[in-house]
C-alpha cells in the first residue's frame, strides 16, 4: 500500500506502525518507551505525529478541487508507535508540523519536571536518549518553579543492577523486557502518578540471567550497572564490534575499552544471532581480559624472549618422537589459531589431537547454550584435517600408559580438571599457550602468552553455524600491524599525542595470537590464515574474509564428519 | 502466614470465570484478600493472591499499590475516611477533619494506639448532595456536623 510521510510517498507491505515505517525510510521520530524487541506501550508520548486517512465517499476516495484526496486528520496528535498505517494514510512529523513540534516540546517539558538533570554525574550521559532528544526536540527551559519530588535513590534491584527512581521516566521498557523476553516478571511499576517508580516485590531481587539488558534499554540513567558505575564517561571509551565467547551462542557485542582496559561489554543488534540481548554471564566475563594475564614467554618460571621461546618449543617437541606428542586444540581460540596449530604440528608428524568437551547444563529459552565453549563448530570443521580428536578421558589414559610424553595445550587448562598431578609427573614436558594464569601455566615447562579474543582478529563459528569475527579491542605490546588496523579507537586515542598522560595505555600484555607465534614468517595476518584455510576446508570454500563483516554469515550445515581414531 | 479460606477460594474461582484473562481478576481477588486479612493487604496476602492467580507477586503489588482503597498498612477497627473534595470542603469538611484530629489526637493517616480508629482523608465519595460526608469502613455518614461526629464516636467507642 501507499502511505505518505512528510509529503513523500512510500510503498509499504503488511500492517506496520507509523514508527516502523518511519525508521525504515529514515525519518527519525523521537521515542523512549518503544523498543523494536518489546510490546508496544505508548506511554511516553514522545513519538506524537499528526496522522490522517483519506475520506471515503460512495465512489471511493473523495478528491478535492485539485484532484488530491481529501484527508480526514485526527483531531489531536497520535502516537506513531501504536498507530497502524493504512492505505493512503498521511503523516506529518515534526519536520512538517508545527503542532507536532510543540507537542514534543510539551512532552519533554513534562518528562523533565521531576527529572533530576544530574547529567554531569550520570553514567548514561553521552548515550542517553533523554539527553539527546531534549537537545534536539526539547524546550529551551522549564516553567516548573516548584521543588522536584524525591524518590528512592541507589536501590539495589539485584546483584547487577542499581536503580535511581528520580531519573526514571516510567517508560516500562525494563518491566516489559523482564516479562516478555527474560520470562522472569520480577519488575513492576508501583504507586501512582508522579510518585510511581519501578520496583521488585519486597524481599525479591531482579536476578534473572538476562537482568542487565534492562540497563541497555533504559532510555535514561535510572538503571545502571553495579560493575560499571562511575568507571568511565561514555566518550572516553573506544567501542569495538566483536562477539561474546562465553558460550556457543556467539552473541554480537561491543567491547568498551579505556586505557587499554576492558570496562564493559554490551550487546550489539544482530537479528539472526542475539537480536538486542545477551546474558549477564557473558557480559561480566570480561575481567579475565584485564586481570591474571600471562605476559611474556617463560621457561620453568624464568622470563625468556620470544626467540628463545621459539627455540625451546622446537627443542621440547623435538625431544621425543612425534607419536608421543599430544596437542590439545581449543574451542576458545579462533578458527585461524586452531588451523595454524593443527597445520604446524601435523607437519611435524603429530597424530594425537585432543579436544575437550565444555557442555554444562542445558540450553535455555533465549540465548544461553549448554556448550560453554564458543568455537566447537570450528573444531568440527578441522576434525578431518586433524585426523579426528581424542577426548579428555582418552588423553588421560594415554598419558598414564606412557604412550604420550609431551603435552601441548593451546588455550585450555587440562590440569584444571581433566588431568591430575599424577599425569603431570608422567609427562616429560608440558607446553602451554595460554591467555591467563592457571593450573596448567603454573605446572608447564614452557608458557607462551596467547592473545585473548579481545586482542586478536579471527573467526568463530557459533552453535547455529554462523561464522563471525572477533576484533581487537585492546592493543598488545608487540602489536601486529594487521591487528592494529582493526582496533577500535576512541576520540581520546585518535586525538592524543604521546605526551598526554591519559594517552599512555596501561594494562598492555606481552602476548601474541597463537597463529603468529607458530607460523613465524608464514602468515602476515589473520586474513592470510583464513584465506589458506578457506581453500582447504570445503565448508568455507566460497567464503571471503571481507564478506563476514560485522554481522557474520550463515554456513551451509556441514555433513557429519567421520571420526578417525588414531 | 496468610492463606485463603475454603469459601474465599470458591469465590475466587467464581471471579476468575468472569474474565477472559486472570490479570483481570486481580482487583476482585485483592479485595477478597483484604477483607479476609482484617481490612488490609500484607505482603503475604499479596503473595497469596499472586499464588492463586498464577501471576508474579511483582505484578500484583503493582496493582495493589496503584489503588488507595487497598490498604497496604494495618488499619483500625473503624476506618474513618473523610471526604475533602470540593463540595465537602465548601460545606466544612476541614472543620470536621480538625475536630476529629483534636478529638482522636491523631494526624491524617494514623491509627489510634488501641487500634480502634484509623483516620484518613479521601477524594470525592460521590456524596456531594449530602456533604460533608465520611465513610466508616463501608458505611456512609452524611451531612456531618461536629455534634454528629461526637455522637458517632460515642456510639463506636462502646
Amino acid at each position: 500500500m501507499k502511505v505518505i510521510i512528510d509529503q513523500i510517498e512510500h510503498e509499504v507491505d503488511g500492517k506496520p506502525t507509523i514508527l516502523e515505517v518511519a525508521s525504515k525510510v529514515g525519518v527519525e521520530i523521537p521515542h523512549f518507551c518503544y523498543h523494536p524487541g518489546l510490546s508496544i506501550s505508548g506511554n511516553c508520548r514522545m513519538c506524537l505525529v499528526e496522522a490522517g486517512t483519506p475520506k471515503m465517499g460512495p465512489n471511493g476516495v473523495e478528491l478535492d478541487a485539485d484532484g488530491k484526496p481529501v484527508i480526514l486528520w485526527m483531531p489531536k496528535p497520535t502516537t506513531a508507535c501504536s498507530t497502524q498505517m493504512s492505505e493512503g494514510m498521511q503523516v506529518k512529523t515534526h519536520k512538517t508540523s508545527k503542532v507536532v513540534e510543540e507537542a514534543q516540546k510539551g512532552v519533554l517539558e513534562f518528562i523533565l519536571i521531576n527529572h533530576p538533570l544530574d547529567c554531569p554525574i550520570c553514567d548514561q550521559a553521552g548515550e542517553c536518549p533523554l539527553q539527546e532528544n531534549t537537545f534536539q526536540y526539547g524546550p529551551e527551559g522549564s516553567r516548573f518553579e516548584f521543588e522536584k519530588n524525591s524518590k528512592p535513590k541507589r536501590v539495589e534491584l539485584g546483584p547487577n543492577v542499581m536503580f535511581d527512581a528520580e531519573r526514571c521516566i516510567n517508560c516500562t521498557r525494563c518491566v516489559r523486557f523482564s516479562e516478555e523476553v527474560a520470562k522472569a516478571p520480577q519488575l513492576t511499576v508501583i504507586n501512582r502518578g508522579d510518585r510511581n517508580y519501578i520496583a521488585t516485590f519486597p524481599g525479591m531481587e531482579l536476578d534473572n540471567p538476562y537482568s542487565m539488558n534492562v540497563i541497555d534499554i533504559c532510555p535514561v540513567g535510572a538503571l545502571t550497572s553495579k560493575h560499571f558505575r562511575f568507571k568511565a564517561r561514555v566518550w572516553e571509551m573506544s567501542e569495538t564490534d566483536s562477539i561474546c565467547t562465553g558460550c556457543s551462542a556467539g552473541c554480537n557485542v561491543k567491547v568498551w575499552v579505556k586505557n587499554n582496559e576492558v570496562l564493559r561489554v554490551t550487546p550489539r543488534e544482530n537479528p539472526t544471532v542475539n537480536q538486542w540481548w545477551m546474558c549477564d554471564q557473558g557480559r561480566l566475563g570480561f575481567t579475565e581480559l584485564n586481570e591474571n594475564r600471562v605476559s611474556g614467554p617463560s621457561f620453568k618460571g624464568q622470563a625468556i624472549t620470544w626467540e628463545e621461546a621459539a627455540a625451546k618449543l622446537s627443542d621440547l617437541t623435538g625431544s621425543v618422537p612425534a607419536e608421543e606428542i599430544a596437542v590439545i586444540v581449543s574451542p576458545f581460540a579462533t578458527l585461524e589459531d586452531n588451523f595454524a596449530v593443527i597445520s604446524h604440528f601435523k607437519a611435524a608428524g603429530v597424530t594425537s589431537f585432543v579436544r575437550f568437551d565444555h557442555t554444562a547444563g542445558s540450553d535455555d529459552h533465549l540465548l544461553i547454550k549448554a556448550d560453554k565453549s564458543p568455537n566447537q563448530a570450528a573444531l568440527t570443521l578441522l576434525e578431518k584435517k586433524a585426523g579426528g580428536f581424542l577426548t579428555g578421558k582418552a588423553l588421560a589414559s594415554a598419558i598414564t600408559s606412557g604412550k604420550l610424553r609431551v603435552l601441548v595445550s593451546v588455550q585450555e587448562n587440562p590440569f584444571g580438571g581433566e588431568l591430575t598431578s599424577d599425569h603431570r609427573s608422567a609427562l616429560k614436558a608440558v607446553i602451554s599457550f595460554s591467555t591467563n594464569l592457571n593450573e596448567t601455566t603454573s605446572s608447564a615447562d614452557l608458557v607462551l602468552p596467547a592473545a585473548t579474543h579481545a586482542e586478536t582478529l579471527g573467526t568463530f563459528i557459533n552453535a547455529k553455524g554462523i561464522l563471525q569475527k572477533v576484533r581487537p579491542a585492546k592493543i598488545l605490546k608487540h602489536q601486529n600491524r594487521s591487528l592494529m588496523r582493526e582496533t577500535g579507537l576512541s576520540r581520546w586515542d585518535k586525538h592524543a599525542w604521546k605526551y598526554d598522560k591519559w594517552a599512555q595505555p596501561t594494562h598492555v600484555t606481552d602476548a601474541k595470537p597463537v597463529w603468529e607465534i607458530l607460523s613465524g614468517e608464514e602468515y602476515k595476518s589473520a586474513e592470510q590464515v583464513f584465506s589458506r584455510l578457506a581453500k582447504e576446508l570445503p565448508a568455507l570454500n566460497s567464503v571471503s574474509w571481507s564478506e563476514i563483516g560485522t554481522g557474520g554469515i550463515q554456513l551451509e550445515p556441514a555433513s557429519k564428519p567421520e571420526t578417525v581414531k588414531p | 502466614m496468610f492463606s485463603f479460606t475454603e469459601e474465599n477460594l470458591r469465590l475466587i474461582e467464581a471471579e476468575k470465570k468472569k474474565y477472559p484473562t486472570v490479570e483481570s481478576a486481580v482487583m476482585p481477588v485483592l479485595w477478597i484478600a483484604q477483607q479476609q486479612n482484617g481490612n488490609w493487604l500484607s505482603e503475604e496476602a499479596i503473595q497469596a493472591v499472586a499464588g492463586v492467580l498464577d501471576l508474579s507477586p511483582a505484578h500484583v503489588i503493582g496493582v495493589a499499590s496503584f489503588y488507595t482503597m487497598y490498604n497496604k498498612q494495618p488499619v483500625g477497627k473503624y476506618h474513618l475516611q473523610v471526604c475533602s473534595n470540593i463540595s465537602c470542603s465548601l460545606n466544612g469538611a476541614k472543620k470536621i477533619i480538625h475536630h476529629l484530629e483534636k478529638k482522636l489526637n491523631l494526624t491524617l493517616g494514623e491509627t489510634t494506639p488501641d487500634g480502634l480508629y484509623t483516620f484518613s482523608e479521601v477524594e470525592c465519595l460521590g456524596s456531594c448532595g449530602t456533604a460533608p460526608a465520611m465513610q466508616v469502613n463501608d458505611e456512609y455518614i452524611e451531612n456531618l456536623t461536629t455534634e454528629k461526629v461526637d455522637e458517632l464516636l460515642k456510639e463506636l467507642g462502646k
